[in-house]
């Protein structure tokens, strides 16, 4: 399977904390509703944002892409968080660094090879400002599952 | 003709980040008119490859260990688009030499 799913069911933009755990564990959960992802995804993800943390810095937004291998995983999926205030997310580059975002998109990856695609185009529509303005303007889960389902 | 030059890129997973940057090294290396074989890997494994396979170069999306035997960069100007080009132009001409 190519196509990454996403949906208005995989998709927060009221969640109100301050710890990216629970970031992840909202949106882990939402995967695991769906069936996309196995028990197993959510410590999985956890443990490697601890060794290989996700966040990245790009002129225009900052944002996270948490993730893990894909044998936690069933289908390809996308679960996007929109948050009320930044989170600290550790840096990709600097794991001394800890880098406030209002965007985490967490990945279930299947077959990395087939998926680059809308991985590569999802770090280019973060670096579109006509794009990520637009997306942190939405009002509903529906509109931001819109959006990326136009441009991905 | 010249062999290939071999070059590696890992990340945490050897899945996501790694894959993008393995296109974005490829494509971009393609447009220079410089053809490379492209290996993938965790960065936990990133040593073991780097002896056994053979390779010229390693491009981490992290923070870069300088004990490496190969020259090491960081890929993460393919996923923020700052300073791509920069880094295409340091690798490029490492792999000349």
């Amino acid at each position: 399977m190519d196509k990454i799913y996403i949906d208005d069911n995989l998709i927060q933009i009221d969640l109100k904390t301050n710890k990216k755990e629970e970031v992840i564990k909202s949106l882990a959960q939402k995967m695991l509703e769906k069936n996309i992802v196995k028990n197993s995804y959510l410590d999985a993800v956890l443990k490697r944002e601890e060794d290989y943390p996700t966040a990245l810095k790009t002129n225009n937004i900052n944002f996270a892409i948490p993730h893990t291998d894909p044998e936690h995983v069933k289908k390809p999926a996308l679960a996007v968080a929109l948050l009320n205030n930044e989170v600290n997310f550790t840096s990709m580059e600097n794991y001394e660094e800890e880098i406030g975002v209002k965007l985490v998109f967490l990945m279930a990856i299947t077959e990395p090879k087939k998926q680059v695609k809308t991985l590569k185009k999802l770090i280019e529509l973060m670096q579109n400002p006509k794009i990520t303005n637009k997306i942190l303007a939405v009002k509903s889960k529906e509109q931001l599952a819109e959006i990326l389902q136009e441009n991905l | 003709m010249k062999k290939k030059k071999k070059i590696l890129v890992a990340c945490g997973s050897g899945i996501a980040t790694s894959t993008i940057i393995m296109d974005k090294l490829k494509n971009g290396l393609k447009k220079r008119g410089v053809e490379i074989e492209l290996e993938q890997c965790k960065i936990s494994e990133a040593e073991n490859y780097i002896e056994d396979l053979k390779l010229d170069a390693v491009v981490l999306n992290g923070t870069v260990n300088s004990e490496y035997s190969v020259p090491a960069f960081s890929g993460l100007s393919f996923l923020t688009g700052v300073g791509e080009d920069k880094l295409l132009d340091e690798i490029e001409k490492e792999i000349k030499k």
